[in-house]
């Protein structure tokens, strides 16, 4: 019965209660996460591998039981179980998609291209190269030299690219400690005095200042 | 006393509802023109989003079938034998309910008791909300629309659970009135997800602008905004109690 209990999550989070690291709860996390943050996050490879192992293995339980009419019910419930997985796995991949289109630029020539899955570079180069394509036939080759380029406003010669759109680091969200997070910063101008986030506290805050809490698991976004 | 409906009531939904994108309930009357279908962008929840999380919440049945365990992704659940209670999560519970093959069983927090006493306290002190299921509208929402006849006292408890909402509510909006330039984190403790869902588009648009001017202002103003030893336990003497919505 358990040959597709993979035992769970790994290493990390090992004082967490099970209820909160099974792969179900970890996959909705890593949903709220993509949808809540401004920028990319790393892609959970082995949790959705695990996932989608075990999606596999229910779908064909159900495709063995389909035509027996006695298990209707408990087809319907196993369906709608999968179901519930599949439309998060879904969303998840379609929040990632949406950013990657959007910052496409920034991601190809960033850090962040290292967060992608195989499929998702893919994908973006195929972006890249179509979004550079069109620019240039739509826009681009109809204006003058001196600002017929894609990342700069004029004369690219030895400067940054000015015109990336980048994902916006500022932008405030809702977040919810894991662990005690102590003095947290609030202002790099110093006017504004820390606070101290314990754990299980909510609050809203500026996306940059728990973007390490964050990557260490040690806050979530709500 | 209550009437469960009033015009007030309806509006104010407008107002919670436009923001996510759709209309949370369905029964609401909101008119077309509210509704806006947005696709759920990246940053934002649609509150039918919302809803799915709260499905996952687990919530005992009395099944009146016989069925084995069930293995599934999300746990393991049953098993099923009649008038034995069982744990089960709620779209679980809603799909059994539906087929009419289990009853639903009130959760502790849903009590008329329980309801009571919490909008005591809600009222009681003003400053602060209470702890409440994180889940409290979703779930009440769900077992109201599909097992109102599981719910003892069902138009009671129907109209505690719209109170404590009105009541926290009247906190959030006046909380958001003070929101003010200088503050760059608010601690939102106790309050539930679909609260938190409803005030995300103004908060997080109204921080992120102020942030923005403020980047611009160079002279550095103290404010005093600044209420030391309230709730205090930190012994940082620095520390600043955020405003939280009262």
């Amino acid at each position: 019965m358990d040959d597709f209990d993979l035992g769970g999550p790994s290493e990390q989070d090992d004082e967490a209660d099970v209820a909160s690291t099974s792969d179900g709860e970890l996959l909705k996390r890593a949903w709220r996460d993509e949808k809540a943050a401004p920028e990319i996050l790393p892609y959970q490879e082995e949790l959705l591998e695990r996932v989608k192992e075990q999606v596999e293995f229910q779908e064909e339980l159900i495709q063995d039981s389909q035509s027996d009419p006695n298990l209707e019910t408990i087809v319907t419930l196993y369906k709608l179980d999968v179901d519930r997985i599949k439309f998060l796995m879904r969303s998840y991949l379609r929040t990632r998609l949406e950013k990657i289109e959007k910052h496409a630029i920034h991601i190809a020539g960033g850090d962040s291209v290292k967060r992608l899955s195989p499929k998702e570079l893919n994908y973006l180069e195929k972006f890249c190269d179509m979004l550079d394509q069109y620019m240039d036939r739509a826009v681009l080759s109809e204006l003058p030299a001196t600002y017929n380029k894609l990342l700069h406003q004029y004369e690219s010669e030895g400067k940054e690219p000015d015109m990336v759109p980048r994902p916006d680091l500022d932008t405030f969200v809702f977040a919810r400690a894991k662990e005690h997070l102590g003095l947290i910063e609030l202002d790099e101008r110093g006017d504004e005095n820390p606070v101290t986030i314990t754990e299980g506290e909510l609050f809203i805050i500026r996306y940059r200042l728990i973007r390490g809490f964050l990557e260490n698991g040690q806050v979530e976004l709500v | 006393m209550r009437r469960l409906h009033s015009a007030s009531q309806k509006r104010r939904w407008c107002f919670l509802t436009d923001a996510g994108g759709q209309p949370y309930q369905k029964q609401a009357s909101v008119t077309p023109k509210m509704v806006t279908q947005f696709s759920a962008k990246s940053g934002h929840f649609l509150p039918s989003e919302v809803e799915f999380q709260a499905e996952d919440e687990l919530i005992d049945i009395i099944p009146n079938f016989r069925l084995d365990a069930l293995y599934m992704i999300k746990g393991e659940f049953g098993p099923f034998r009649p008038q034995i209670p069982t744990t089960v999560p709620i779209w679980l519970a809603v799909l059994l309910k539906k087929r009419g093959k289990c009853s639903i069983q009130l959760p502790e927090w849903m009590s008329v008791d329980e309801l009571t006493s919490v909008i005591g306290r809600e009222q009681e002190y003003a400053a602060e909300f209470q702890p409440v299921h994180y889940h409290y509208i979703e779930i009440s929402e769900i077992l109201f629309d599909c097992a109102l006849n599981d719910i003892p006292n069902s138009y009671k408890v129907r109209a505690l659970v719209e109170d404590l909402r009105e009541v926290r509510y009247g906190k959030i909006q006046d909380g958001l009135k003070t929101v003010d330039n200088r503050q760059s984190a608010a601690k939102l403790n106790n309050l539930s997800a679909m609260e938190v869902n409803m005030i995300r588009p103004f908060f997080t648009q109204a921080l992120a602008k102020f942030y923005r001017l403020g980047e611009r202002d160079v002279e550095p103003q103290s404010q005093a905004s600044q209420r030391p030893g309230a709730a205090g336990t930190g012994p940082a003497p620095q520390q600043r109690v955020l405003r939280r919505p009262r």
